[in-house]
């Protein structure tokens, strides 16, 4: 598989730190020859942790569980009903329906890259990736189940006893299932986008005249936009209060979690990595199309008391608005949403 | 002469060191033995007392009556029906006249109204005059990973759960219930139904309890502590403000946090 293919750089890498680090790894080394990550021109190689070494046989476990619905209470809702792959892992609605047609209030985020961010969630109330799968498995308007009986239900299966224990050397249980998702999401790394060839791989042919104008315009001290949208993630993963709204009284954002008043309407900087997927925009979803949003950044933001100090009124012209956002279309990565490997 | 005799204690004084640092102190280096000796480099045995293993008996009240869950109570003129009743206690500590300190080392333990005796691991014998423990969970048990635990082990995974991903950290209190709400004294569901979840670090109670218990050979060995659940309802009218989630109700969770500290009490 394209994915499977031997990074020699890489594979040196980890082979001289395993020899360095033989007698701590033992038990990890026995499950399965180690899977190293195509890592795209730009991005640096993720860190993993030690206690769930990538192996394809788990990457493997992990997307079946990802696709499965087993893990909702009613078997109706996967970990993919939310995040398609064919939008990079996020949803076409603005809110998406949970069990028995339930609806939080947030928009489902894209996944890409995911491997690379230091918490979770809109307002990184988790901490990462292994403890993450805890949150849909058990909200409420999620898949409203539970972590001892999802345990049992696998428990229930012979296939899934099977795997796990290939994977694991055990039955089914929380660190298994838990480790088996977020080896997979590690996979679902997305860089080769035309501003990435155009930018990273040395292709002046991948971006239109259209798309380089728009490009200058976004990294433009005038716009601001990668002050925050920077960096080879498109996103400097703070919690900003981008001042799209005057009232946050629905959902904090940040202050859901710290109780600071201060973050009040902060959210994570989401990467604009295949921005052109994943609408609806803004962490409820409630805004359409990117022009909707460009529009509303060119006001200057709602004036909130914690509205970031970057967002300032510009103006654009027609054509201008017109070239950035067909550099924001540049940032679809077509490779990305048509792996096989993810699907 | 006096040259001879400088030399002498010079000598000596070099004989004293060098003695000194050939022979180390020898005696117990244990810092929780009988014979504890602060200067001993050498341990050459410890004397401890003998350790007993003492438990712990929680019986839950909601008035004069035994909590039972998915019973209904008058709650401050509200009739409830408390259906799911549960809490961590940790960092357990024994504590004789003199202020010193025993813990429990280790312990966690998740609290039901279903189980009455607890156990505590072994405490050295002795008379101890108080018991100390937090209702939640320090910080750094709190945000750590309840996969890395075993189903059943009470910082596990539960079911009910016991633990939040939104907020990374465990519930450490959640009563579920019903409440009524339309005043036809009949708790209602779905209208009445009600959710107290406390958590985060903010949220950890420090109970101090005067409890005199002895420890030691043929003695009962047992802590004996109550929970009035109708302390934990004071301030609160169950009709119209019931639920928190900590974070979404801080008001609310600020009161029953204020109770916990007064809800328990040595039963004797």
């Amino acid at each position: 598989m394209k994915k499977n293919k031997t990074n020699y750089l890489c594979f040196f890498m980890v082979l001289t730190l395993s020899i360095f680090s033989c007698s701590v790894d033992d038990e990890i080394d026995m499950q399965d020859e180690k899977y190293v990550l195509i890592i795209p021109a730009g991005f640096p190689y993720p860190d993993i942790p030690a206690d769930n070494p990538l192996t394809q046989a788990k990457i493997n476990l992990g997307k079946k569980l990802f696709y499965d619905p087993i893990l909702s209470i009613d078997s109706t809702i996967s970990c993919g009903s939310c995040h398609k792959a064919e939008l990079a892992f996020s949803d076409d609605v603005s809110i998406s329906e949970g069990v028995f047609g339930r609806l939080g209030f947030r928009n489902s985020p894209s996944l890409a890259n995911v491997v690379y961010y230091p918490l979770m969630l809109k307002d990184g109330g988790n901490p990462n990736l292994e403890t993450q799968p805890y949150v849909p498995i058990e909200t409420h308007f999620e898949m409203d189940f539970n972590m001892v009986l999802l345990v049992n239900r696998l428990n229930e299966n012979a296939d899934y006893v099977e795997e796990f224990k290939a994977v694991f050397g055990k039955t089914p249980d929380p660190f298994g299932i838990t480790r088996a998702l977020a080896a997979f999401e590690r996979t679902l790394i997305s860089g080769n986008s035309a501003y990435d060839q155009y930018t990273y791989q040395g292709k002046t042919s991948a971006l239109t005249t259209s798309q380089k104008i728009g490009m200058e315009l976004f990294f433009s001290t005038e716009l601001n936009c990668s002050s925050c949208h920077g960096g080879f993630l498109l996103t400097d993963n703070t919690f900003q209060n981008n001042g799209y709204f005057s009232n946050y009284s629905a959902d904090s954002g940040r202050a859901r979690i710290t109780l600071l008043q201060e973050d009040v309407g902060k959210f994570r900087v989401p990467t604009l990595r295949n921005i052109g997927l994943t609408a609806p925009y803004m962490h409820d979803g409630s805004v359409v199309t990117l022009e909707e949003v460009i529009d509303q950044y060119m006001l200057g933001g709602s004036g909130h008391v914690n509205q970031s100090e970057l967002i300032k009124p510009f103006n654009l012209s027609l054509v201008e608005k017109s070239d950035l956002i067909n550099f924001l279309n540049a940032l679809t990565d077509e490779e990305f949403i048509s792996d096989p490997a993810f699907k | 002469m006096r040259f001879k005799g400088l030399l002498l204690t010079i000598t000596a004084l070099f004989t004293l060191i060098n003695f000194n640092s050939c022979k180390k102190i020898e005696g117990c280096t244990e810092e929780a033995a009988l014979n504890y000796d602060p200067e001993a480099e050498v341990n050459v045995g410890c004397l401890y007392n003998e350790s007993f293993p003492v438990e712990l008996h929680m019986h839950q009240y909601v008035g004069l009556e035994e909590l039972v869950e998915e019973s209904t109570y008058n709650l401050g003129g509200v009739e409830t029906k408390l259906n799911l009743v549960q809490y961590y206690i940790s960092a357990i500590k024994l504590v004789d006249a003199d202020g010193m300190e025993t813990p429990a080392e280790g312990v966690y333990l998740l609290m039901s109204p279903e189980v009455e005796e607890y156990s505590l691991g072994n405490f050295p014998a002795g008379d101890y005059t108080k018991i100390m423990f937090d209702i939640g969970l320090d910080s750094v048990t709190n945000h750590g990973d309840p996969s890395l635990y075993q189903i059943g082990d009470p910082l596990g995974a539960q079911f009910p759960n016991m633990h939040w991903g939104w907020s990374f950290g465990y519930i450490f209190v959640r009563i579920d219930g019903e409440a009524d709400v339309t005043g036809d004294g009949i708790p209602d569901n779905p209208d009445g139904l009600f959710e107290m979840h406390l958590g985060s670090d903010h949220f950890v109670a420090t109970i101090e309890i005067d409890l005199p218990v002895a420890i030691g050979e043929g003695l009962e060995n047992i802590c004996h502590l109550k929970t009035q659940w109708e302390t934990f309802f004071n301030s609160v009218d169950l009709s119209t403000d019931n639920t928190t989630h900590s974070t979404d109700n801080v008001d609310l969770a600020n009161i029953i946090y204020g109770n916990i500290f007064e809800m328990f009490s040595p039963e004797y």
